[in-house]
Order: C-alpha cells, then sequence, then structure tokens
C-alpha cells in the first residue's frame, strides 16, 4: 500500500512543479503592453479567417475507437500473458490446450476486426 | 499495516536516526507510531527530492547533448561559446526562458491553456517513480508497473490535444491532432510489445523483470530469446521513437509546415514544461527499453570470472544510467539520420505494418515458450 | 509472488490517528469529496472540452477509491481505459463538432428540475441497494492478500469451472469487433458520396 501513497504524491509533483514553474514565469517574465497585435494568434503573420476551432475529419475519430479497442483487448491480455509461462509449464489447475485454444479464439476475433478495417478502407489516411 | 518502501541504505538510516532524534522530544508525545510515520515522511521527500533532482537535471545535460550530437552529426561544432565548450549554454537557456513573458493569446482558453503542461508532466514523474535504478533504488516498487507506465501514458496525450484546442489557433489544433492520433496509434505497437517482455519475463513489475535477466549477457531479454528478442528491442525502438513525438515520427511538430505544433502559442515557462516533459520521456523510455531488454542495472558479466568480478565491482546506478545513456545516443543519431515521413506514411506504417508484425511476435514468442518452456 | 523482494521495511502498525476515523477513512471521505466535486463540475461546467477535463480528475479520483479498497488491477483498468482511452476518444469526438466554445448549452430552468429528481430518484435506488450488503454493515476488508493481483486474476479469467469466466472473456471480444464494426459503418462515407466526390474532383 505504501508505494500507491508515494505514487500519489507523485501523481501531484508533476503537476505542481508545472504549476510553480507557470507561477514563477507570470512573475519574473518581463510584461508588455497587451497589444491586438500581440495577442493575435500566430499565423505566420496572416490574419485568422473564421473560427480557429474548426471541424475535423471523422478519421481521427475512427483511430481513436481503433485505439480503444486494442487499448481494452490488451488490458484483458496483461494478466493472461503474465501467467503464461505458468500455465504451459502445468503449475496451474489450467489445461494448456483449453487456454492457448481460448487465447486463439480471442486473438482471431478481434484480428479480424482489424481485418475487416483495413478491407473497408479505413486504415487509409486521406 | 504498510511497509515504508525506501529500502536502500538511505532510507535505513533515516529509519535509524529519526528514533534517536525522537528522544529529545518530551516524553509525552513520543511513540513509535509518530516515529515510523516521520520516518516515511522523511523518506518519500527524499524520493521526491531525488527524482526531481533527476528529470530536471537531465534536461539541460540532454538538450547540451542532442545540440551536440546535432552539431557533430552535420560536421558543426555546436554550442562552443559560453563556458568549456559551450556548457553553460543551457543553464544561460533555462534562465533566458524564466524571464520570458508568460501570456495567452486572445481567445485562448485561459483555464485549459495553461493546465495543459501540468497535464503533460504527470505522467514521466509518474513512470520515473516506476523505475528500478539500482537494486534497492526504487521509488514505488509496484506489482503492475508495466500496465501502469502503459496507463498513465495516456496523460500526455490528453496534455497535448488540450494545450493545442485551448490556444485559439489553427496550426497548433492540427499539430495537437496529428500528434494525438500518432500517439495513440504508436502506443498500441508499444503496448503489444511491453505484453510481449511480460509474457516472456512472467512479471509485470519492473523489479522482477530485471532480476529475471540476471546472470551474463546472453541472460537479458534482447538475446534470452533468440532472434525475437532482437525483433522485439527494435520494434520497442521504433514505436517509443514514435510515442515520444521525437524525429523521424515529429510531424506534430513539423517546423516546415505547421510551424511547431501544439506548443506554437506557448512561450515562457508553460512552454518549458512541455519540453521538459518531452525530455523527461526520452530518459523514461530510454530507461524502460534498458530495463526492459538490456538488464536494467546489472552489469554486462560475459562469463569469465576474472572480468566479471570487476564489473560486479561498479554499482548498479552506474550501469543504469551508462545504458540509459547509450540507449539517448541510439534516439539521437536516429533523429538526425533519418528523413521524416509524410502522416499518411506514418499512419500506413502503424496500422498496416507494425501492428501486424507485432501480433505475430507475439505468437512466436508464445509458440517459443510453448515449444522451448 | 515476487520471492526476491523481501523488503526489509519497518513495519507499521494500523494508522491509529486519534480520530474516531481511522487515516484510510479520512482518505477515502478526502477523495470522494474530489470525485464528487469534479463529477460535479463535469456535468456543470458550460463548455464539453472543459467538462471532459473534470471527467478525468473525477476518473482518476475513482481509481484511488478503489485503490483505497486494494482492488488494484481495477484502479489500473479504471486508469487505463477511462483515462488513457475513452477520455481520449471523448476529446477527439469533440473536436469533430464543429462550433465549440461558444455558449450552446444554456439550459432551461424546468429541466434542471427533472435532472435532479430523476438523480436524486437514482441515488434512492442505489442506497436502497447497497445498504443490505452484509460486508457493508460490518466494515470489515473481506478480501484477502493478493486477491486482486494478475494471478489470481488470469486464473478466473481463463478458468472453465463453475467460478471461471471464460465464457465473458470470449464475450468481451465479440464486443469489442461490434463496436468496431458498427462505428466503421456509421463513420465510413457511402458508395454514392465516394462516387460524387470523384465527379466533383473530375
Amino acid at each position: 500500500m505504501s508505494e500507491y501513497i508515494i505514487l500519489s504524491i507523485f501523481l501531484f509533483l508533476g503537476a505542481f512543479i508545472a504549476a510553480a514553474a507557470t507561477v514563477v514565469g507570470l512573475l519574473l517574465g518581463y510584461r508588455t503592453k497587451n497589444t491586438k497585435n500581440k495577442m493575435a494568434p500566430y499565423e505566420c503573420g496572416m490574419e485568422t479567417i473564421g473560427n480557429a476551432r474548426i471541424q475535423f475529419k471523422v478519421g481521427y475519430y475512427l483511430f481513436a475507437l481503433l485505439f480503444l479497442v486494442f487499448d481494452i483487448e490488451a488490458l484483458f491480455l496483461f494478466p493472461v500473458m503474465m501467467n503464461f509461462r505458468e500455465i504451459m509449464a502445468g503449475h496451474t489447475a489450467l489445461s494448456p490446450v483449453i487456454v492457448i485454444a481460448d487465447l486463439a479464439i480471442f486473438m482471431a476475433i478481434l484480428v479480424s476486426g482489424l481485418a475487416y478495417a483495413w478491407k473497408k478502407g479505413i486504415l487509409k489516411w486521406e | 499495516m504498510f511497509v515504508p518502501s525506501i529500502t536502500n541504505p538511505v532510507g535505513d538510516f533515516v529509519r535509524e536516526m529519526v528514533p534517536r532524534l525522537a528522544e529529545y522530544l518530551p516524553a509525552s508525545i513520543q511513540s513509535d507510531t509518530l516515529n515510523s510515520i516521520v520516518a516515511f515522511l522523511v523518506n518519500a521527500l527524499i524520493c521526491v527530492i531525488a527524482v526531481c533532482a533527476v528529470n530536471i537535471g537531465s534536461a539541460p545535460i540532454l538538450i547540451y547533448m542532442e545540440r551536440k550530437v546535432c552539431a557533430h552529426v552535420q560536421c558543426r561544432l555546436g554550442p562552443m561559446r559560453l563556458g568549456w565548450h559551450g556548457t553553460i549554454q543551457t543553464i544561460a537557456d533555462v534562465l533566458k526562458m524564466l524571464f520570458k513573458e508568460v501570456y495567452a493569446p486572445s481567445g485562448a482558453d485561459k483555464l485549459m491553456f495553461y493546465l495543459a503542461p501540468l497535464i503533460v508532466l504527470i505522467a514521466p514523474f509518474i513512470v520515473c517513480a516506476l523505475i528500478p535504478f539500482g537494486r534497492d533504488l526504487v521509488v514505488a516498487d509496484v506489482s503492475m508497473g508495466i500496465p501502469l507506465i502503459i496507463a498513465v501514458n495516456g496523460f500526455g496525450v490528453l496534455g497535448i490535444l488540450l494545450g493545442g484546442w485551448s490556444s485559439n489557433n489553427k496550426y497548433s489544433l492540427l499539430g495537437a491532432l496529428r500528434s494525438g492520433a500518432q500517439m495513440i496509434s504508436y502506443e498500441i505497437s508499444f503496448t503489444m510489445i511491453l505484453l510481449f517482455v511480460v509474457m516472456i519475463s512472467g512479471s509485470t513489475n519492473l523489479m522482477s523483470i530485471t532480476l529475471g535477466q540476471e546472470g551474463t549477457i546472453s541472460d537479458w531479454w534482447i538475446f534470452k530469446i533468440p532472434v525475437l528478442g532482437i525483433i522485439a528491442f527494435i520494434l520497442f525502438f521504433i514505436s517509443s521513437t514514435a510515442e515520444m513525438n521525437r524525429a523521424p515520427f515529429d510531424i506534430a511538430e513539423a517546423e516546415q509546415e505547421l510551424t511547431g505544433g501544439y506548443h506554437t502559442e506557448y512561450n515562457g515557462t508553460p512552454f518549458a514544461m512541455f519540453y521538459l516533459a518531452e525530455y523527461i520521456a526520452l530518459v523514461t523510455n530510454s530507461a524502460l527499453a534498458t530495463t526492459c531488454f538490456l538488464g536494467g542495472f546489472l552489469p554486462p558479466c560475459i562469463g569469465v570470472a576474472f572480468v566479471d568480478n570487476y564489473l560486479n565491482m561498479v554499482p548498479g546506478v552506474v550501469w543504469f544510467f551508462a545504458k540509459v545513456f547509450f540507449m539517448i545516443w541510439c534516439y539521437m543519431m536516429v533523429r538526425w539520420t533519418f528523413v521524416r515521413p509524410r502522416v499518411d506514411q506514418l499512419m500506413d506504417f502503424e496500422w498496416k505494418f507494425l501492428l501486424p508484425v507485432n501480433l505475430v511476435l507475439l505468437i512466436a514468442g508464445a509458440a517459443y515458450i510453448v515449444v522451448c518452456g | 509472488m515476487f520471492p526476491n523482494l523481501n523488503l526489509p521495511g519497518l513495519q507499521l502498525p494500523d494508522l491509529p490517528l486519534a480520530f474516531p476515523m481511522g487515516g484510510m477513512d479520512i482518505a477515502f471521505y478526502v477523495v470522494a469529496a474530489v470525485m464528487l466535486f469534479t463529477a460535479i463540475c463535469t456535468v456543470a461546467v458550460k463548455n464539453i472540452l472543459q467538462s471532459a477535463v473534470f471527467l478525468i480528475f473525477s476518473f482518476v479520483a475513482t481509481a484511488i477509491l478503489y485503490l483505497l479498497l486494494h482492488a488494484e488491477f481495477i484502479a489500473l483498468a479504471q486508469v487505463m481505459v477511462y483515462v488513457g482511452g475513452v477520455v481520449i476518444f471523448v476529446v477527439f469526438t469533440i473536436l469533430l463538432t464543429s462550433h465549440l466554445g461558444e455558449d450552446a448549452f444554456a439550459t432551461k430552468i424546468p429541466r434542471v428540475f427533472a435532472a435532479f429528481a430523476l438523480s436524486i430518484a437514482f441515488v434512492l435506488v442505489m442506497v436502497k441497494c447497497i445498504l443490505p450488503t452484509p460486508e457493508l454493515a460490518s466494515g470489515a476488508v473481506s478480501s484477502p492478500e493478493n486477491y486482486s493481483g494478475l494471478e489470481p486474476i488470469a486464473m478466473r479469467l481463463l478458468g472453465y469451472g463453475p467460478d471461471g469466466f471464460i465464457i465473458p472473456f470470449e464475450v468481451v471480444s465479440i464486443l469489442l469487433l461490434m463496436t468496431l464494426i458498427c462505428a466503421i459503418t456509421v463513420a465510413r462515407k457511402s458508395k454514392d458520396e465516394v462516387e460524387k466526390e470523384k465527379a466533383v474532383q473530375q
């Protein structure tokens, strides 16, 4: 448990250092008058046309979803993979053959998802 | 109920000293519980200071190193004027950064603009706390070290996305989205390689992964599994380079196209925080590669007792940092050697080459374990 | 689990702080308060991307709550899937929408009341369901040592006995596949659109 107590200290440490640095920068930093040109978004000297928060194409959404699917898959595979050697050596109550068949089905279903996405041309970046 | 995890001689020294010092206090407030809590807090403080020293101290060194490596690759000398061979140059740069003006551009979402560097810096510090620097030098020896590293990597992506969106700049937003898409894509192969390491080492704890490589140099995971280890190491190298947004996979910051990517609008210390996070990520990724493949803090013994005795005399921390700096040097050489691919080539490379290869590697590793035990 | 790691640390007794509550209880209430506050901010903030940020903090606080219950793996899953996956996904999805950052969400008063009534009713139902649990009354930590470690989880996940979860484990992969196919079907351009675009380009 103490590991996690220290880790939760570290959870705030990075944020704290960044906050402290920002405050130091605000205090020490050289100040100039906030003119319109200074505050304008940097676009190589051009005036910004319209809203900067433009709409993005759907490709990013699909990649985020693919990532989510594989992230969850990895999460499930971690405990299994960690004990894979033990199971194969027969040190556990589980039968190696059933576990292998099980994992093969699991992987095959996910790989077929990837193959489907590939076939539908989702993986192609336009 | 809980055990202070600082197990090195310094931690023991603190635990020994606190009760002795406590004897000078009035007897009414003395208690063993108080002593151990105080010792725990002092040890935690030492950990915090040590990790801060490693993280913040490494950034100027790495910036100097990067400029020198870059210069020598291109047959230049690099910084030479300030101090011996320009050694004070980076310190001067840091000072300059402190005195720059910090402001958000008009139309920026102020709260998120200043929050983004905070979120970006969370992950590197947690990862640094998980890495075993020596036989008894690890801040938090968590049993689920590797999944935790993958989990906190998400903070980096979030920070970059928020920073890019809040800046109210099209270049920033485009850079952030590209960067986010790239990072999440390569994070999958990063995860798959770490899954491979977890599978062959049979543990998710970074300390036991390191100790599993004890013995000679051929017991390191890179060499222990013939061929597959080296392939896994190369794939790890590629995907971690892309994870860190380093060149040649730095389309997010592509200066020629996007004027700097997600941190275009940042200046002064918040900008420095993005930079710091990038360099700490370089250290932590190299440390992860060292731990998972190159034997961590173990010396490169060759099996000859005479040589090994001398190698074992060097402390583990020295070996660890020697390997880490070797890895960092590799990352830098790659950065200045290869050209940047286009964004579509990059995504194709990940989804149509790296991920299938990773899956095949995982299956091959499983087959190796089944056949050879 | 790790025989090499006999940590020669100093054993601390239970944190007997001089309160009616122990240290863990205080930690629980602090984290729960943070979680509730950020959760309220998530729904109350006008800008959806800001509410996504508060959602992160809420998820992290939930993960810490799981840790306090010694459910390490669940805490890890919370951070890995929700913070590292779902929130990023949500942010990408939000960036798909246009006109962000403008006050698009002016909620009308009656709606607020309806929402309050619904959520209070939900809380009551939850309390009614949770209170009869025997462990809750005794307050004892029922899970044995290393109950939520990766090893027992793997054994249960792959187990085909009466306490095994092998079927759910396989169903998870089918569920993920379904998600993927649905998203592709929704987001993909139909053939007509592709042909139209080609015609425009020519």
